[in-house]
């Protein structure tokens, strides 16, 4: 317990945040606001932090990025029942002030994304971070690699269809 | 729509990037939460913590291996005690 505690002791946080936490902020980007984002990788990190601290991770024996990626798919599970809105009002602002044409994509595939079988939708979004492989993915949502690869399959698929539909409509 | 024009639509989620005063945010909050230290106890700390645990387990097992001046004494009392009754 000692030496465990003592290993995640040694980790430089701070250079660790700035690694992790851009690739942390991107997978809740996804489906929420900058500031919730921003706010949601704090609260990640922090968590990760105080496990690696108590000795319930050991981040010389995993990949650290894995264990965030844990913990912030339970963030954003908690935080999507108290904040179900998929663009705050801030976010709306931005999207006024940023390049036009990139937000509505960014729109049109968040509305996308929310319409799809949540376990599909999980690894859409973590195949964001283009450093997770699909082996970590699976062991992530504890999936055999080829029920990972047939979701990515049905969820192109569905997306698609689904971003085809809306333009469409349009 | 096509495979590249989906990877297009992905392109705009992997864009997205934080403030760096938000990566400054998360760095001093950890700092906040647990100590600008990486480490959160000095090393002389652990060692002072383990040379103290070492004085009261050596202390206790020499303790025993002497019998206190108690006992001592208890035993000079029956010799004597017995050496009366035998006179």
């Amino acid at each position: 317990m000692g030496s465990r505690s003592s290993r995640s002791m040694d980790i430089d946080w701070s250079q660790t945040i700035a690694d992790l936490g851009p690739r942390v902020f991107r997978y809740f980007r996804a489906r929420f606001s900058h500031e919730e984002a921003a706010d949601l990788t704090q609260e990640t990190m922090t968590r990760l932090v105080r496990k690696s601290r108590q000795g319930v991770i050991d981040p010389k024996r995993g990949d650290l990025a894995m264990y965030a990626f844990g913990i912030a798919r339970f963030v954003a599970l908690e935080a999507k029942k108290t904040s179900p809105l998929v663009l705050a009002v801030a976010d709306q602002e931005n999207i006024m002030q940023e390049n036009v044409e990139h937000q509505q994509s960014l729109v049109q595939l968040r509305q996308a994304l929310e319409q799809l079988p949540s376990d599909q939708r999980e690894i859409i979004i973590l195949m964001i971070d283009q450093e997770l492989r699909l082996q970590d993915i699976a062991n992530l949502l504890d999936l055999p690699l080829g029920t990972v690869k047939s979701h990515i399959f049905r969820a192109k698929e569905t997306l698609r269809q689904i971003l085809v539909h809306n333009q469409g409509a349009k | 729509m096509k495979d590249q024009e989906l990877d297009k639509y992905l392109a705009t989620l992997r864009a997205a990037e934080p403030h760096a005063a938000d990566v400054e945010r998360w760095q001093a909050a950890i700092r906040r939460e647990f100590g600008a230290d990486r480490r959160s106890k000095p090393r002389w700390m652990e060692w002072a913590v383990a040379g103290l645990i070492g004085v009261i387990l050596g202390a206790s097992l020499f303790g025993h291996s002497n019998p206190p001046p108690d006992e001592n004494s208890a035993n000079d009392a029956t010799l004597e005690l017995v050496v009366t009754k035998l006179n």
